[in-house]
C-alpha cells in the first residue's frame, strides 16, 4: 500500500469491515489519510474496489457480506438495563472514525464483530465452502454461503475449519488518496 | 484475488437464480414434489403430495427425525414452506390477549431442523383475533417471504437472510387481525382479515409483491347502488362481517382466484340484517388482476348459524356425470359438501357428508331448502337442536384431494350439535375449540366425535371413514402412494391406506394436531411434517 502509514498494527481473530461495537474499546489506529472526497469513493467503492461483490448498501449488492448502508453510523444497541450496585451504564458507542474503516479496509482481519464471524471449510471432498456463521453446534455449521445459500454443513464431512475473513486486504490495490476517497464515501453511509 | 472475488460473484449469481421461486414454479409446484411451495401444496388448494417413497407398506417404521419447539403457548396452525431445503415457518404470539408480543418467521433446515435465522414483528396487545392469537403460514414469490400479521400488516422478509424488504399497513382500522398464509398469484400477494365475528366489513386485498402498493381491493359485501347490497336491511350491510380469513386456490387457466368469505355479522341474530347478505357465506370468484366478481355462489343464505364459508377450494378436474368437468370440491363448515363447476360457479352437486337438520334438499339452483324452525330462537327457532353445530361440521382445517386416487378427504364432527333447551339430552354445544395442552373427553359417541372421511368426487359418496373418540382440528394431506395423514384432539398423528381408510402406523405427540401436515423431500429422503401442541414433528421412514 503506497504510503500509508500505520503506527500499530492490531492483530485478532478474523471479521469483515462494518459493526465496530468491539472496535469502540479498541485503541484507533493511527493512520494518516488525506481529505477524502465521497463521490470518488463511492465509483471506486462500484468500480475498481468490486466491493458490491461481497457488500450492500441501500439495496444495490452481495447479501453475502456486511451491510453496509448504515456503516458510518453509530451502530444501534439495545438499551442498558442499567447499571448493577452503583456502576454507570456504559456510554452508547460512537461513530466509527475514519481512521477505523482504513483499517478494516487494509485488514480485514484486525478488528471483527460477533454477528460478522466468517468460516472457511475445507471438505473431505477437497472442495471449499466459505460462509456467514449463522450458528454452530456439536455436530454442524449453520452458514450463509458465498453463493447466498443457507447451508447446514455436517461436521462430519468438513477436514478443516477456519473462521477467517474473506475480504482481501485493498494495502496493494488502492493509493493513500483512493483509500481516503472510499473511507469518506463509507462515513457518508448512515442508513434511514 | 480479483479472479476469486470474480467467481465468488459469478457463483453467488448462479446460486442466487437457482434460489429464486417464480410464479412458474408455483404453477408447477407438481415438478418438484420435494418442495412445497404454498400453504396448501400447490394453488389448486389439493393438499396432496406427490411423493411416493412412503407407502401404506413401509410407512409403520416412520421414524422421529427432528422436533421444533416454538416459544408460544398459542395454537400452532402454521403449515410450513419447504424451499430446496429450507424450511419456513411461523412462531405465532403467545397466546395472551392482554399483552405485547411478537409473530416470528423462522428459517430452519429441512432435513436436520436446526435454525438459520429468525425475524421478529412485534404485535401490540391491541391486536386481537377472536379465536387465538394465530398465523396460519408465510408465502414466498423469488427471495421473499410474505406474512400477514395481526395488526393487520403485510410485510415482506427476504427469505435467505431474514432481513425486512417492506411493511404495508392494510388497514389501520381495528378489528381486522389477519391470520391467514397469503396467496401469490402472477406479481401480487393476496390478502383478507378476520374479525368478521365483530362489526367490520370485510374485504380481500391484493398487493404488488415488489412495493407492498395496494393494486386492489374486494369487499365482498357490496355498497349501496352494487348488485347485492339490496340483500342487507337497513343499513346492516356496514357492519356485516363476512371477512375473509382462509388462504384461497387460483385457476390460471380462467385468471380467477378463489375465496371462501366468512360469517354475516351479528353471527347467530339475524334479525337485524334481513335477507341473503351477499356475498357472506359464499364462494368469491374474482378476476386475479382486477379483482373484480366474476361468479359467486352462496352456502348458507341468511346464515345464523355462524356458518363461515372459510374452508380452502379445492380445484379439480373430475368426471361427473359422464364428462369431465373443471370442477371446485367443497365441504362446508354448514355440514354440506358440494361439487360446483369452477369456471362458471354453476351448483353441480350438494350433499351432507354430516348430520344435518337446519336443510333437507336443494332447490334446481343449488340454494338450501330451510327446515322451518331450525334456526336460533331469537329468530323464531323452535328450541331444538340445530346440526350441525356453530363450529361447524368442519372448519379452517384444510382438507385434502388425491388426483391418484380420486377421494376428497375431510376431517369432520359427527353428531356435533347446538341450541336447544337446557337439560335437553345432547342439546349443549359440547365441541369445544382448539387449544395445545391435551384435555381429558369425556362425551359421549351422540355429543360428538371426529372423523376422517373419504368422498368419492364425482359422486360425493362417502368410501370410508376413520374414527376418532374426540374431535378433531387437524387437516389432511394425501400423498402419491396413497397414505393419507391427519390428526385429533387427542393429540395422534396417524397414517391411513388411502383407499379404505384402516389405520397403518400412529404416533402420541402429547398435544392437539392443530395444523395440516405436508411432505417434501431432501437429498431423495421423504419427510412428513405436522404440528402439535406447541412443536413441529418431523418423521422420515427410518434409514
Amino acid at each position: 500500500m503506497k504510503g500509508v502509514r500505520i503506527a500499530t498494527a492490531v492483530l485478532a481473530t478474523s471479521l469483515a469491515l462494518s459493526a465496530f461495537v468491539l472496535a469502540q474499546t479498541a485503541p484507533a489506529p493511527d493512520i494518516a489519510l488525506p481529505a477524502g472526497d465521497t463521490i470518488r469513493g463511492k465509483g471506486i467503492f462500484e468500480g475498481k474496489g468490486n466491493c458490491q461483490s461481497c457488500h450492500r448498501v441501500n439495496g444495490i449488492g452481495s447479501l453475502y457480506g456486511p451491510d453496509l448502508s448504515a456503516i458510518g453510523a453509530a451502530p444501534r444497541v439495545a438499551a442498558p438495563a442499567g447499571g448493577r450496585g452503583g456502576q454507570a451504564a456504559p456510554p452508547p458507542p460512537s461513530e466509527p472514525t475514519p481512521q477505523q474503516l482504513a483499517q478494516s479496509i487494509l485488514d480485514p482481519n484486525a478488528v471483527v464483530s460477533v454477528q460478522n464471524r466468517y468460516i472457511r471449510l475445507t471438505m473431505k471432498d477437497g472442495k471449499t465452502i466459505w460462509g456467514k456463521i449463522l450458528s454452530v453446534d456439536t455436530f454442524a455449521y449453520q452458514i450463509f454461503d458465498s453463493t447466498e445459500k443457507l447451508a447446514n454443513i455436517s461436521k462430519t464431512d468438513v477436514r478443516e475449519a477456519t473462521m477467517t475473513s474473506p475480504m482481501p486486504s485493498y494495502r496493494d490495490k488502492l493509493t493513500t488518496q483512493e483509500l481516503s476517497d472510499v473511507v469518506s464515501y463509507l462515513m457518508s453511509l448512515k442508513g434511514q | 484475488m480479483r479472479v476469486r472475488l470474480a467467481l465468488a460473484f459469478i457463483l453467488f449469481a448462479a446460486g442466487s437464480l437457482q434460489a429464486q421461486v417464480t410464479f412458474d414454479r408455483l404453477l408447477h409446484a407438481d415438478r418438484e414434489p420435494q418442495n412445497w411451495l404454498t400453504y396448501s401444496g400447490n394453488v389448486s388448494g389439493q393438499r396432496y403430495s406427490p411423493l411416493t417413497q412412503i407407502t401404506p407398506a413401509n410407512v409403520k417404521n416412520l421414524e422421529l427425525q427432528w422436533v421444533w419447539q416454538a416459544k408460544s403457548l398459542e395454537k400452532f396452525e402454521t403449515t410450513a414452506l419447504v424451499v430446496d431445503g429450507i424450511l419456513y415457518t411461523i412462531q405465532a404470539p403467545n397466546n395472551t390477549n392482554t399483552a405485547d408480543g411478537y409473530t416470528q418467521i423462522v428459517a430452519l433446515d429441512a432435513a436436520t431442523g436446526r435454525q438459520f435465522w429468525t425475524f421478529r414483528y412485534d404485535i401490540p396487545s391491541t391486536a386481537r383475533a377472536c379465536c387465538g392469537r394465530v398465523n396460519r403460514g408465510v408465502a414466498i414469490l423469488d427471495n421473499t417471504l410474505y406474512m400477514s400479521t395481526l395488526n393487520s400488516h403485510l410485510i415482506a422478509v427476504d427469505a435467505r437472510v431474514g432481513k425486512l424488504t417492506w411493511d404495508t399497513t392494510v388497514t389501520d382500522t381495528p378489528g381486522y387481525p389477519m391470520t391467514h398464509a397469503p396467496l401469490v398469484v402472477k406479481d401480487k400477494i393476496i390478502v383478507g382479515t378476520a374479525g368478521g365475528d365483530g362489526p367490520i366489513r370485510g374485504f380481500l386485498a391484493a398487493f404488488d409483491a415488489k412495493t407492498g402498493k395496494e393494486v386492489w381491493r374486494f369487499y365482498p359485501i357490496p355498497a349501496p347502488g352494487e348488485p347485492g347490497n339490496e340483500t342487507w336491511a337497513g343499513e346492516s350491510w356496514k357492519v356485516g362481517g363476512a371477512a375473509i380469513w382462509n388462504t384461497g386456490a387460483y385457476d390460471p387457466e380462467t385468471n380467477l382466484t378463489f375465496w371462501g368469505t366468512g360469517n354475516p355479522a351479528p353471527d347467530t341474530n339475524g334479525n337485524v340484517r334481513l335477507g341473503d347478505n351477499l356475498y357472506s357465506d359464499c364462494v368469491i370468484a374474482l378476476d386475479a388482476d382486477t379483482g373484480k366478481l366474476k361468479w359467486y355462489y352462496q352456502f348458507t343464505p341468511h346464515d345464523e348459524m355462524d356458518y363461515d364459508s372459510t374452508q380452502v377450494p379445492v380445484l379439480a378436474d373430475i368426471e361427473f356425470r359422464g364428462r369431465m368437468r373443471k370442477a371446485m370440491l367443497w365441504a362446508n363448515r354448514n355440514g354440506l359438501m358440494y361439487v360446483l363447476d369452477r369456471t362458471t360457479g354453476e351448483f353441480l352437486q350438494g350433499k351432507p357428508f354430516v348430520k344435518v337438520n337446519w336443510m333437507n334438499g336443494f332447490d334446481p339452483k343449488g340454494r338450501p331448502i330451510r327446515v322451518p324452525g331450525k334456526v336460533p330462537v331469537g329468530s323464531g327457532g323452535d328450541g331444538t337442536p340445530i346440526m350441525p353445530t356453530v363450529l361447524g361440521g368442519t372448519n379452517w382445517y384444510p382438507p385434502s384431494f388425491s388426483p391418484k386416487t380420486g377421494l376428497f378427504y375431510v376431517s369432520a364432527w359427527e353428531n356435533s350439535k347446538s341450541g336447544g333447551a337446557p337439560g335437553q339430552r345432547g342439546a349443549a354445544n359440547t365441541t369445544p375449540m382448539a387449544d395445545t395442552a391435551l384435555a381429558p373427553n369425556v362425551k359421549t359417541e351422540e355429543e360428538g366425535y371426529g372423523v376422517v372421511r373419504a368422498f368419492e368426487a364425482k359422486t360425493l359418496e362417502q368410501k370410508w371413514e376413520f374414527k376418532m373418540n374426540d374431535i378433531t382440528w387437524a387437516g389432511v394431506l394425501s400423498t402419491a402412494s396413497d397414505v393419507v395423514f391427519s390428526g385429533g384432539r387427542e393429540g395422534y398423528f396417524f397414517a391411513l391406506d388411502g383407499k379404505t381408510g384402516s389405520l397403518l402406523w400412529k404416533a402420541a405427540l402429547g398435544g392437539q394436531v392443530n395444523s395440516g401436515p405436508m411432505s417434501y423431500a431432501v437429498n431423495g429422503k421423504q419427510y412428513i411434517a405436522v404440528n402439535a401442541g406447541t412443536a413441529m414433528f418431523v418423521y422420515a421412514l427410518r434409514q
